[in-house]
Formats: structure tokens, C-alpha cells, sequence
């Protein structure tokens, strides 16, 4: 076979699959221009995340967050803050409205491009703006100072931090932009979480899943087709589950479930805690001694942005299951608060061997939330009434 | 940038490969430069920084050697790399080892805190071995800067091999900057890029979520002998499929280019002794330290010294840390103990010295992530002989280990992958086609090389 009919073949393969992908893609419902209403939901009635695409699970948040009226409370975070719910305020005798922003892996200047669109569009929480940070000792610094390039291309390229930070107004900004997006579409297009979601998901089985349902449901679950769907892949579970019903995920110890305050409900089975998960290695750090300053300007920039709107700022470094160990990114980012040092820190990374504080190695539990609302009240950035 | 990105399959390459083949042969050169540093830059630029400090020092300073030959000179002129190399490699290794205070390390913080420049270990070696080769006469400095820069930049093996000799890659160049159309042999190039992309996602990255489900258990707890040795085989099967698909792949980029690299991996598991292992695992480095360091030290005269440093050094060259040292150190005592028990060795049934090559080399690799002691208690926990209770992994994990190891002890590669002839069972670019597609599909779960931080 000659070199170029050999090329003309492998792209007849290649072409129409991604084509398909494209057409997958394409399919998957669009949760920003078409929101689910969060407030709407019953109790015991949740969001069923399973299935769904990352970029679609972000867009669930940002489709709410520009059509609901903002609450007083807002957390702005990643994964790791995915269990902050609305009951860490009631226990603590705080009677205000409350929404978790947590999306995907959202870094501090992802954060910051969110809360500056929010700010433009008039959707700012009224009181308070609680910051998370990626734990230093989480990830080696990544999600701190990289954008996790998953907040839509609208929000990234309008906000004031970027244009700052490619220089606004050339055309090589522009460029840049263009060049982002593109590169951002492909990797959300060619995933094959999009691919399979895309092709075999039935949007009619609907987002809404009551467990007050799930008793009698749950009969039609254990069924045999239950039992093979059981035994697929993770990714493929979801989405062949979902093509007969949403009882599969009455087994809540395996269901996404999100809640009407923007949390994930906290699955019943507990999880093996294990300590030092991340292994530190200095090899692998994503930031170094240079991002210090970047750091505190993100930090900065915050603060400044809820000073500005008369809101209160409360940036949280929250702790992850470990021994006390050195890092570098961990003293880097102690470098970045001291050249920060009007905002409002509440720096848990202390609390790393408190094993009530924690789901598993890197996700807070119910406990840790509580302690942190009574000491944002002890501190004054939030009333009680 | 990597192989295994979306940025890098559908974005980068296509834009390279078409400029590339368009009739310009002196643009060739040039695009290979800016495209390499492109592929480097998008990671950092202190990383690529130091990579062009290197290529300009190389360059430069082989000029001086050509002239001046002595010790002084070749010392002067492969420093500047090796210091790069060791203040961001093993700097902080060596304050560890000395016990270095907070003090001390925060005033280092900048060295400690920069990341690992990607690739920093291959390309020093490739400038090292360039100013050897020129000291010694067998090559003469390059004029072109261009050139040079190509050799040590070039974007298919900057970050994991083959770490290539100047002579095998310089007339390569002359050549694609000439010809005004490069010949291309697009059936190995697309298979060994897709066949390369398909093993390291769909086997090594697999592999790797196996190994790792242990982290997420008390092992040593609940895990038993079998359990142990799971975790070995696969974290065995592991690397050589990272390692090897990388290389496929390096191999097969080059191919699309026109150019032709050295085959980095030639069937290592089934070698029949430790020594053999070395000349299949990546052959290049052990090429590199045979000519440059052991040679060069003494080679046979005093073989059992030579060896320990060399195979030290090897560990040292993958990582920073007591557990690379051992695992150094190890392989040392593997290739001594069968250089003194070669007559009884070699006597055994083939069958028994591949297995035992295989299993002794497996035992080893565990050091490359895990530290000492938990090495120690993994051992421990494979010669326990604890062959009780339900474990953790049970046949379905096994399954995939087991089909992957059959198919490297039963296919042959110069069958299915090196084959001259066409065989479509093998060489169809429609099946390649859905490889790569299939690969990109799941770049966003794939993990970085792991060669990549050596």
C-alpha cells in the first residue's frame, strides 16, 4: 500500500468519527441557555449529576447563578469545597440565603474572572464572598495559580484580570482568545464523556431525582439489567443506567446528587481515610517561589472586589488529611499571604490530623464546615441575622 | 506540551506536518526549532530558558574544544549543563541528604520550587555526549546554530528520548534541507503514532489506575502475597508500556518527518539475563553510559566498581533519592551476579532465564515510586507466602495484567510491529485510524509520561 493511500484511508476513519464526536457533542443539553431551577426542587428532590459532562455539570452552576436571585452567602471554590452546604449555617444559628458556586477545579484566577462577570452582571452574593483555595498540600499547586481553562470562554476573556494580563486591547489578545477557545472546544468536544453522553443519553428521563420515589423504584433497580449496568465501566454506568431509568441512582451511596444550595448531598458510605496522599514530590510542583506575587494579587484583587461592592471577603485555605510535613508550595503560598495582607484569611491547614473534618483525603466533611461558619461569626464577616 | 494531548494531536501536529511537507527545504530546519520551542515554551518558560542556555553553551564551547582538548576544557564545557542539571534536580535531594535546615532551603527556595524542566535529564546528555564526541574528533563542531539546536530541541525526543548522537541525526538534517520534497513512510509513521497512543492510554494509563486503587485501601493491612505481587506486575507492565509507547511514538513522529530514530526498546521482558536487559531497555541511555561513563572509567579492567558506579549513576540520571540509589545499586548486583554465575545461568532452560530476568527486574521497579520502607514492607509482604483471606484484587483485576503480559511473552514485534511487508491484519490504516481517534477520546484521562520527570 502506497504511503498516500495508506494517509486518504486512516483519514476515512479518522474524519467521520470526529465528525460523529462533533455531532455527540453537540446533542448534549446546555444547561446555561436552558437552566435547571434549583430553588424549584421539593425536599428530598436533587439534581442527578451522573451523566453528566464536566463542562455540562459547570453549566448547571453558571445557568443558576445568572438567572436566580444572588444569595447572601456565597462560596466560590472547587471539588474540594463540593460538601459546603447550607446546614453548616443553621447550626450555627445564621438565617441567611446560601449558594455553593463549588465548579470543577476552579483556581483563584478562575475564581476571580467568575466573580468579576458576576460583579458586571449585578449577581454578586449581598453579604458574603468565602474564597476557597486549593490546599497547597492538595494537588502541589496547580489549581492555585493555573486557570483550570473550564469556566466558559465568555467569562474568561471579558473579565478585567485577563485583559490585564494579556494586555487588553492588541490584537494579539485577541488572537490568544480565539486561539484559547478553540483549543478549549476541542478538548470538551473530543472527550469521550461528551462522545458517550452525547450519543446514548435521553435527555426525556429528565435531571430530577426524588428519593422519596426510590423505595418503590428501588424494586425495579435490582433487576438484572440493574445488575449488568452495575458492572460496567464508571463512565459507561451513568449513562446506560440512565437509558431505562433514573432508579439506579436511588442507591444514594453511588448516585452525584446536587442540592437546592448548589452542594453535593454527602454520600452515606464513608470512605477510607488515608493520610499524605499527595506525595509532595518538589519535582512535581506546579508553582514556585516566582508565583508568590501572583498569588497575592489574585488574593488581592478579591478582596478589593468585594471592598468595592460593600461585601465582606473571606478567603479559606482549607486543610487535606496529612501529617504536618514541609512543602513547597505550602511555604510559597504562606509567602503569597504575607504579601497580602489586607484580606480576610482563615488558614485550616493546621487542622490536617482532625479526622472528623474530613470525607477523604482532600474533601472537608459536615464538621469542618460548621467549625468554619462559627468562626467566620466569631470573626464578624457574617451576622446571624 | 504532550503527545498524548489534544493540543499536541489535532492542533500542533497538523500545523507542523503541513508546513513541514511544504516545498521550502530551508524552512525545514527552522520550523523544527521554533516548533520545538513552542512545544517546550507552553509548559514555562524558565524551562525553555534553560534549554536555550544549554544549546547556546553547547554550541559555543565545542568550538573551543576543537582547539583546546584538555581536561580543563571538556570539564569547563559540559559544567554549565550538568549544574543546571543538578541545581534543578538534585538540589534538593542533597539538602535532604545533608540535612538541611528551613533556613538553608528557603534561601535555595527558587532552585527547589522551579519546577523540574521536562526532558532536563535527556537533552544534557545529548550535549554532554555532543562535547565528548567533538573533543574527541569523531564529530566536528557544528557551524550551524540552527542545526545544533535542532539536534538537541527537536520536539519527537526533547522530553523522553532516544537520546540521540549527533552523527546519527546531522546528515538526516543536511538531507531534509536539501530535498524540496521529504520522503515520508506514512504506513510506519501513522501505526507507530497511533499504536504508541492506544498503549499508553488504553494499557499503560489503565494499568496505572490499578496499581493506584491500593492507595485508596489499608494495604498492608488487608492486602496479601497476591495482592503484592499484583501490584508489582502491574506496576512493572506499567512502565515498560509509558516508556515503550512514548518511544513508538517518538519513532513514529520522526517517521512523519522523514527522519529516522534509533529503536529505544527491544523487547526488554523477554531478555534472558540482567545484562541482556540493558541492551533491550531503553538501548540508548545504555549505550550513552557504556560509551561516556563506563568505558571511560576503566570499562572491564575493574568490573565490579565499574559497574556499581555506573548503575548508581543510572539510578541517580532517573531520580532524585535514596530509592533510585538502591534501585541503581540493585540492578548493579543483578548484572555482577550473573556475570559470575553466567556459566550456571546460561545453562538453565530459556524458559526459566526469562522468567527470572523478568521477575527480578519487576521486584525492582517498585522503588521508583514508592520510598524506602514502603518498598520494604511491600517486599516483605510478597515473600510473606500470606496467601489468605479475600484480598484485594481478585480474578477481574488479574485479568488484565495476565492478557497484557501473554501478549508481550507470545507476539513477536518484528511480527506485528517492525514487519517489512504489509500485513493488513496489522498495518490496516483504518483500524489505526480508530486507534487514534479512540486515543483522543480519552487524552483528558491520561496521565503524563512517566519518564517525563526523569
Amino acid at each position: 500500500m502506497t504511503s498516500r493511500k495508506y494517509v486518504l484511508i486512516f483519514l476515512a476513519a479518522v474524519l467521520p468519527l470526529c465528525a460523529l464526536a462533533i455531532y455527540a457533542h453537540l446533542r448534549l443539553p446546555d444547561y446555561r441557555a436552558h437552566p435547571l431551577d434549583l430553588s424549584a426542587l421539593k425536599p428530598q428532590e436533587f439534581i442527578l449529576m451522573n451523566g453528566m459532562t464536566r463542562q455540562q455539570t459547570g453549566n448547571v452552576k453558571i445557568g443558576h447563578m445568572e438567572n436566580a436571585p444572588p444569595p447572601a452567602v456565597g462560596v466560590f471554590g472547587n471539588h474540594q469545597f463540593r460538601y459546603f452546604a447550607e446546614d453548616a449555617l443553621k447550626a450555627n444559628g445564621i438565617n441567611k440565603s446560601f449558594f455553593n458556586y463549588w465548579y470543577a477545579n476552579l483556581a483563584l484566577p478562575d475564581i476571580l474572572d467568575l466573580l468579576t462577570y458576576l460583579e458586571q452582571i449585578g449577581k454578586l452574593p449581598s453579604e458574603l464572598i468565602i474564597v476557597q483555595v486549593t490546599s497547597p498540600n492538595n494537588d502541589n499547586g496547580r489549581y492555585i495559580v493555573e486557570r483550570s481553562q473550564e469556566l466558559p470562554d465568555d467569562i474568561v476573556f471579558l473579565s478585567e484580570l485577563h485583559k490585564k494580563e494579556t494586555g487588553d486591547t492588541s490584537m494579539f489578545a485577541e488572537m490568544q482568545s480565539l486561539f484559547q477557545g478553540a483549543i478549549n472546544n476541542f478538548r470538551t468536544t473530543f472527550s469521550y464523556s461528551s462522545f458517550l453522553i452525547g450519543i446514548f443519553y435521553d435527555e426525556k428521563r429528565g435531571r430530577i431525582i426524588s428519593l422519596d420515589d426510590c423505595a418503590e423504584k428501588h424494586a425495579r433497580a435490582s433487576g438484572v439489567w440493574s445488575a449488568i449496568v452495575n458492572r460496567l465501566p464508571q463512565t459507561m454506568r451513568p449513562v446506560l443506567g440512565m437509558t431505562i431509568d433514573n432508579s439506579m441512582f436511588c442507591d444514594s451511596s453511588y448516585a452525584e446528587l446536587m442540592m437546592k444550595d448548589g452542594a453535593l448531598r454527602s454520600k452515606d458510605v464513608r470512605q477510607v481515610l488515608k493520610k499524605n496522599v499527595n506525595d509532595l514530590d518538589p519535582q512535581k510542583a506546579r508553582i514556585s517561589v516566582l508565583d508568590a506575587s501572583r498569588i497575592a494579587g489574585y488574593l488581592s484583587n478579591i478582596n478589593d472586589l468585594a471592598k468595592r461592592n460593600g461585601l465582606e471577603a473571606a478567603v479559606v485555605i482549607p486543610p487535606v488529611y496529612e501529617t504536618a510535613r514541609f512543602s513547597v508550595v505550602d511555604q510559597v503560598f504562606t509567602q503569597a499571604m504575607k504579601q497580602a495582607p489586607g484580606v480576610a484569611y482563615i488558614d485550616d491547614r493546621k487542622a490536617h490530623d482532625v479526622d472528623a473534618y474530613f470525607v477523604n483525603y482532600d474533601h472537608p466533611s459536615s464538621a469542618y464546615y460548621k467549625a468554619l461558619m462559627a468562626e467566620l461569626l466569631k470573626r464578624g464577616l457574617v451576622a446571624s441575622h | 506540551m504532550l503527545f498524548n494531548s489534544i493540543d499536541f494531536l489535532l492542533i500542533f501536529l497538523p500545523i507542523v506536518l503541513l508546513l513541514y511537507h511544504l516545498p521550502v527545504p530551508a524552512m525545514r530546519l527552522p520550523l523544527i526549532v521554533v516548533s520545538s520551542w513552542v512545544f517546550y515554551g507552553v509548559s514555562g518558560l524558565v524551562p525553555l530558558l534553560f534549554l536555550i542556555i544549554s544549546i547556546v553553551w553547547g554550541w559555543a564551547m565545542a568550538h573551543l574544544l576543537r582547539h583546546k582538548k584538555g581536561m580543563i576544557y571538556t570539564s569547563a564545557c559540559i559544567a554549565l549543563p550538568l549544574i543546571i542539571l543538578f541545581l534543578f534536580k538534585y538540589l534538593d535531594f542533597s539538602l535532604t541528604l545533608f540535612g538541611a535546615g528551613e533556613e538553608t532551603r528557603s534561601a535555595l527556595l527558587f532552585f527547589i520550587s522551579v519546577t523540574l524542566p521536562a526532558g532536563i535529564s535527556f537533552y544534557t546528555f545529548q550535549v554532554v555526549s555532543y562535547s565528548i564526541d567533538t573533543r574527541d574528533g569523531i564529530i566536528k563542531p557544528e557551524r550551524s546554530f540552527l542545526k545544533f539546536a535542532a539536534y538537541i530541541s527537536f520536539f519527537a525526543q526533547l522530553i523522553a528520548g532516544p537520546i540521540l548522537r549527533f552523527s546519527e541525526i546531522s546528515s538526516q538534517f543536511d538531507r531534509i534541507s536539501s530535498q524540496r520534497w521529504v520522503p515520508v513512510d506514512a504506513r510506519r509513521g501513522l501505526k507507530y503514532l497511533s499504536v504508541g497512543l492506544l498503549g499508553k492510554i488504553a494499557i499503560a494509563d489503565v494499568l496505572g489506575i490499578l496499581h493506584r486503587n491500593h492507595h485508596h485501601v489499608d494495604f498492608y493491612a488487608i492486602g496479601t502475597s497476591f495482592d503484592a505481587l499484583f501490584v508489582v506486575l502491574s506496576y512493572s507492565l506499567q512502565i515498560y508500556f509509558d516508556f515503550w509507547s512514548y518511544s513508538l511514538m517518538a519513532l513514529g513522529l520522526g517517521l512523519l518527518l522523514g527522519l529516522t530514530l534509533p529503536v529505544n526498546f527491544k523487547e526488554p521482558y523477554l531478555s534472558l539475563s540482567p545484562k541482556e536487559f540493558w541492551r533491550r531497555w531503553h538501548v540508548t541511555l545504555s549505550y550513552w553510559l557504556r560509551d561516556y561513563l563506563y568505558l571511560r572509567i576503566g570499562g572491564h579492567d575493574a568490573y565490579v566498581r565499574n559497574i556499581l558506579i555506573v548503575f548508581v549513576i543510572c539510578g541517580l540520571w532517573h531520580g532524585a533519592g535514596t530509592s533510585f540509589v538502591i534501585w541503581g545499586a540493585y540492578h548493579a548486583v543483578l548484572v555482577i551476579f550473573y556475570h559470575f554465575t553466567r556459566g550456571t545461568w546460561d545453562r538453565m532452560p530459556v524458559i526459566v532465564q526469562t522468567v527470572l530476568t523478568f521477575t527480578l527486574i519487576s521486584l525492582g521497579w517498585p522503588l521508583f515510586y514508592a520510598d524506602v520502607n514502603e518498598y520494604l514492607a511491600l517486599m516483605a509482604k510478597v515473600f510473606s507466602m500470606d496467601f489468605s483471606g479475600h484480598g484485594i484484587y481478585g480474578l477481574k483485576h488479574w485479568l488484565f495484567p495476565l492478557s497484557v503480559s501473554a501478549f508481550i511473552f507470545i507476539f513477536r514485534e518484528e511480527k506485528w510491529l517492525y514487519n517489512a511487508t504489509y500485513r493488513p491484519v496489522f498495518d490496516h490504516p483504518l483500524m489505526h485510524g480508530v486507534f487514534f481517534f479512540t486515543a483522543i477520546l480519552f487524552t483528558q484521562f491520561s496521565q503524563t509520561f512517566m519518564y517525563f520527570r526523569f
